[in-house]
């Protein structure tokens, strides 16, 4: 298990993480969602021990991460830009990490590598971006880690690959008990594979919850209220966000399904009906309560 | 798996991805040692049949030489170890680069290691493969193995362990830094800041005119070059190796210092933050300190080279403020990769500002009150003076033997004369117990470094001194000052009286100390000729006791009377040995002999006794005076002598210009006239002063016409040759002319215009 207790880490006078707590729990999928300059990649690279956290801790069973060779053995982290030796190929790459990665599966790598169809002899630098995220991919699987850490890993993979990819990590999950944490502002790469999702908002955690605990403790409301009654009177639900076009709200509250119900009912409404919200609606919904306004960044 | 077998597998993996790097050492040392070793010795297999021993010998020497002291090889050694360092730890600034490296499970001494041992490892391999290879080359070709020896390995030892320092220092520099240009001119500044503080700091002393730079200093100077900067302890010691051999204690030291260099690089790699990459420092608390100590001292040099330029106040708190200004925000953009940073941190800026300027100032006032400190005349224990220029004629130092190889390629020795300084030797021997007499021309010196200072330097005189004063005081502690003295007639008589002085004597002429058992052989020289004086030990004690007494009892009343007769040279053993020996190289012959005055009687009876013959100039013994007429054009920019003998450089612009001008048109300026009739040698002979004695003299006070060359034609005595080696032909038979002044004081007046003595005014 990773946890991460008061982490911080601060770059000059921006603070990037901002006393961060977090527990991963092994054989899941962390999903690491934020915006643009959220911290995810400090955060990430805070857990593979690249960065020193200037407050807090980092540990993996208890372990601290940084500069602990047998804690750093158990994960592999991709970054959002991997870097491979200059002009090096998939097979030298491979050894290089066999070197350090006692567990490499070098038997496991020449198959992936033939089932993406990938020339382990041709230079790296040749490849395209979706290309070297393959490989970067293969690596990390093929690490035999019990961790693989992939910052923006899906960023620059076709669909096809995406869901290969997912497919792998689901298929390690299962045989190997693999913890995969991915960093992601794609939240539709993430949905269908996370089962924990932790949101990120400018250097500090907004929620960290079990997806599908999110997805029940918040719904969509679409209603049309009985003239008499205003939005600002429904004071027994928690809305999080309110739209109105005419007489047709729109509601985010907070809730279980079963409460929301019961809740809008009590209103009479002369229409209601509670809709699934996307992981990317929950995330907007939980960046704007804590005042990030999306349609700024969309002007 | 092991750290040991990881950290060998990372070296591997590290050198398949540096074989470029591997590959320029290869090829540098290869060019540089194999190469030209094969180029020579191919020449020496064809051509050493057609040389002598003395040219195969060379040759051989030459062949050695590239196993050895190769110059060529140093300079690749430098480009490699700057290649290695930067190409190994490259990566720490390249956030892609240190994400990858510091996320993989190897700790960090294993990574630090495999990447800096790879970088002295290698090279280290290249260059033994190299030396061993080119030696075989040398041994086919006929080099003996006595003759290389061990060099080869004497030099791979050497070169490697510098190699190792200045790959280190390269190191630190990468480690210290998030950029390789910024890494380079750390590299530069490691390499330059000590000698380059050394060089600012001789030259801030510039302000203080009473500065005396004591052989001491000078010594501590070049060691402090030498220890300051690891370059210049490589070029220093590879120097001293390249002269006699590895100075194996430096070498030691260099290995310590860069085990020592090692650590702090790891603990660098160690602490430095990862998001140190990209920045141009890696630990911003280095920024300031690193800042403050460039950009003071590098104002401070530019103050003093605009004050050279115009030699006003003005320039230099000019120069000053314009070099804080310029290397400061030099500094801030580097620091901030951000022109727009260009004032960023005003107060540091300030600071520097003032500091920078108040230390241009503090100089240039001499604020330090440096050149006005005089000792308190009741703690200075004794003194020692070196007076002007006078006296440049007494030899000091001693022969020495080396060892050397003969034209016939056996080994032999051979003498030289170790020379030893003017003040060296008379801060070593001189006691001055007139301490008043030192103190006031102490304080003349000071009044007129005092006046220059109030008129901004502009104060000349016409006749100064350069004294140099060595302090002895009570404590021990011993203080040197230069003054620049004034030489008004008061000041003349503190000086002579300095000068008549017993103390003063033993501490300037080394004879006063010689005893008769150390010495060997006397000989007496006048106008060049050399005669033997043949005395027993107890004669010659005699005559050198009388000597040294007449020779202590000279006055400076005598001195300007008088000049010497002859010249007396009391060989020692030492000298005397060292003079037969040397003879089959160079002569040894010329050195100390001293004057013999008319009023030195006693010894000039001793001589006399001994049969010496003194030769005195009369129209009996000179044949012809010639007289050389200079043009005009020929004084141009050369010397000519004062009323005192004193030099002066010649110019058009010069008081004597319209003097020389009003003659051009006489018919003898360019020409020689021959004076050798009784009548005219009546005139002339009297006035004739030996040049070589008026060196040995130049108290003496005469009224020397500097436009002519006279020479006086001395007869020979029967059967006498005289024969001048040339440059370029053999010796030849030449008349017995020598050189002299005529002394225009000793001819009437009346007399001038007969002999164009009066073409310069008095």
């Amino acid at each position: 298990m990773i946890e991460a207790k008061n982490l911080t880490k601060r770059f000059g006078d921006i603070v990037a993480v901002d006393h961060i707590s977090a527990t991963i729990r092994d054989g899941s999928v962390f999903g690491l969602i934020g915006t643009n300059g959220a911290g995810k990649s400090t955060f990430l690279r805070m857990l593979s021990g690249v960065l020193r956290p200037d407050e807090g801790s980092v540990t993996i069973d208890e372990k601290e991460v940084y500069e602990d060779i047998q804690v750093k053995s158990r994960f592999f982290y991709i970054s959002d830009d991997q870097y491979f030796f200059n002009n090096a190929t998939p097979e030298e790459m491979m050894n290089f990490y066999a070197v350090v990665y006692p567990g490499f599966d070098k038997k496991r790598f020449e198959h992936l590598m033939k089932a993406f169809e990938l020339d382990k002899r041709r230079k790296i630098n040749t490849f395209s971006k979706g290309m070297k995220k393959q490989v970067s991919v293969i690596c990390g699987v093929c690490a035999g880690t019990d961790y693989l850490f992939c910052d923006e890993t899906f960023d620059g993979l076709d669909p096809v690959m995406r869901q290969t990819v997912k497919s792998i990590f689901v298929g390690d999950m299962e045989e190997r008990n693999l913890t995969p944490i991915i960093a992601s502002h794609n939240l539709r790469e993430l949905e269908d594979i996370c089962d924990h999702v932790g949101l990120l908002h400018k250097g500090g955690i907004l929620l960290s919850r079990d997806l599908d605990d999110m997805k029940l403790s918040i719904h969509k409301i679409q209603c049309v209220l009985r003239p008499e009654t205003k939005v600002e009177d429904l004071t027994t639900l928690d809305i999080v966000k309110k739209e109105e076009r005419g007489s047709l709200c729109t509601l985010t509250v907070r809730g279980t399904r079963e409460d929301v119900e019961d809740a809008i009912e009590s209103y009479h409404p002369i229409f209601a009906e509670i809709i699934p919200l996307t992981l990317e609606e929950i995330f907007i919904s939980e960046t704007e309560v804590v005042g990030y306004d999306i349609k700024k960044l969309v002007l | 798996m092991t750290s040991k077998s990881l950290c060998f597998k990372l070296m591997k993996e590290d050198l398949k991805r540096r074989v470029w790097v591997f590959a320029l050492t290869l090829l540098g040392l290869v060019f540089t040692i194999l190469v030209p070793t094969a180029i020579k010795c191919s020449e020496f297999m064809e051509e050493s049949v057609t040389w002598n021993a003395s040219t195969r010998r060379r040759m051989v020497e030459n062949i050695v030489n590239l196993l050895g002291p190769n110059g060529m090889v140093v300079f690749i050694l430098l480009a490699v170890g700057i290649l290695w360092a930067v190409s190994g730890f490259h990566y720490l600034h390249n956030s892609k680069k240190v994400d990858f490296y510091h996320s993989i499970p190897v700790k960090r001494i294993t990574l630090f290691l495999s990447v800096y041992l790879n970088g002295i490892l290698v090279p280290a391999v290249i260059y033994l493969v190299m030396q061993i290879a080119s030696t075989a080359v040398a041994w086919n070709a006929g080099v003996g193995l006595n003759h290389i020896d061990t060099i080869p390995i004497q030099y791979f030892v050497l070169n490697m362990v510098y190699y190792s320092m200045l790959y280190t220092t390269a190191v630190v520099a990468m480690m210290m830094t998030g950029n390789v240009v910024i890494a380079l001119l750390g590299d530069v500044v490691f390499w330059a800041y000590g000698p380059a503080m050394t060089a600012l700091v001789r030259g801030y002393f510039e302000w203080f005119h009473t500065y005396y730079e004591t052989p001491e200093s000078t010594a501590a100077f070049y060691r402090f070059i030498r220890y300051s900067s690891p370059f210049a302890n490589y070029m220093c010691e590879f120097q001293i190796a390249a002269e006699d051999h590895p100075e194996w204690g430096a070498l030691l030291g260099a290995v310590v210092v860069t085990a020592a260099l090692a650590v702090l690089a790891y603990s660098l790699y160690k602490i430095r933050p990862s998001e140190a990459a990209k920045k141009a420092m890696a630990f911003p608390k280095t920024e300031m300190p690193i800042k403050v100590l460039l950009v003071i001292p590098i104002a401070v040099a530019f103050g003093i080279f605009f004050y050279a330029i115009r030699g006003r106040v003005f320039w230099l708190i000019f120069g000053t403020a314009f070099g804080v200004l310029l290397v400061h925000c030099m500094m801030e953009i580097i620091y901030n990769f951000d022109f727009r940073k260009l004032f960023g941190h005003r107060i540091h800026l300030g600071v520097c500002m003032a500091a920078a300027v108040l230390l241009s100032l503090a100089g240039y006032y001499d604020w330090y009150g440096y050149d006005s400190w005089l000792p308190n005349p009741s703690k200075v224990a004794e003194a020692s003076v070196v007076m002007g220029y006078h006296d440049t004629w007494v030899t000091y130092g001693q022969p020495e033997r080396e060892d050397i190889i003969l034209e016939d390629g056996t080994e032999g020795y051979n003498y030289y004369w170790q020379y030893q300084s003017t003040e060296d030797y008379i801060f070593k021997n001189m006691k001055l117990k007139d301490i008043y007499s030192v103190m006031e021309m102490a304080k003349k010196g000071v009044e007129a470094d005092g006046m220059q200072r109030k008129n901004q330097f502009a104060v000349t005189y016409n006749e100064w001194e350069r004294w140099v004063i060595r302090f002895r005081m009570n404590s021990g502690k011993v203080v040197y000052r230069t003054y620049y003295i004034p030489m008004e007639d008061e000041i003349k008589e503190i000086r002579d009286s300095v000068h008549d002085s017993v103390e003063y004597k033993q501490g300037v002429y080394p004879i006063l100390g010689q005893t008769a058992s150390d010495t060997a052989k006397v000989y007496f020289q006048q106008y060049d000729k050399r005669q033997s004086v043949e005395l027993d030990y107890e004669q010659m004690t005699r005559l050198l006791n009388v000597y040294q007494k007449e020779f202590e009892g000279l006055t400076m009343d005598t001195r300007k009377k008088e000049l010497p007769v002859g010249t007396i040279q009391f060989m020692t053993k030492e000298h005397a040995e060292a003079n037969e020996y040397g003879k089959r190289y160079y002569s040894l012959e010329d050195r100390c002999y001293y004057p013999v005055y008319p009023s030195f009687v006693r010894t000039l009876e001793l001589l006399d006794e001994a049969g010496v013959t003194l030769v005195k100039l009369n129209e009996d013994t000179v044949e012809s005076v010639r007289i050389f007429y200079h043009e005009a054009s020929d004084y141009v920019d050369s010397i000519y002598y004062g009323k005192y003998g004193e030099e002066y450089v010649a110019d058009y612009d010069s008081s004597w210009e319209s003097a020389v001008e009003k003659t051009l048109e006489e018919e003898f300026l360019g020409k020689q006239l021959t004076f050798d009739k009784q009548e005219d040698l009546q005139v002339l002979v009297p006035a004739l002063c030996f040049r070589d004695y008026y060196a040995m003299n130049n108290y003496y006070e005469m009224n020397p016409s500097g436009y002519m060359d006279v020479t006086a034609v001395l007869k020979k005595e029967d059967g006498e040759e005289v024969k001048r080696q040339d440059e370029y032909r053999d010796s030849t038979t030449v008349d017995n002319g020598k050189s002299f002044y005529l002394d225009r004081n000793k001819v009437s007046e009346e007399m001038w215009g007969k002999y164009h003595l009066d073409l310069y005014g008095e």
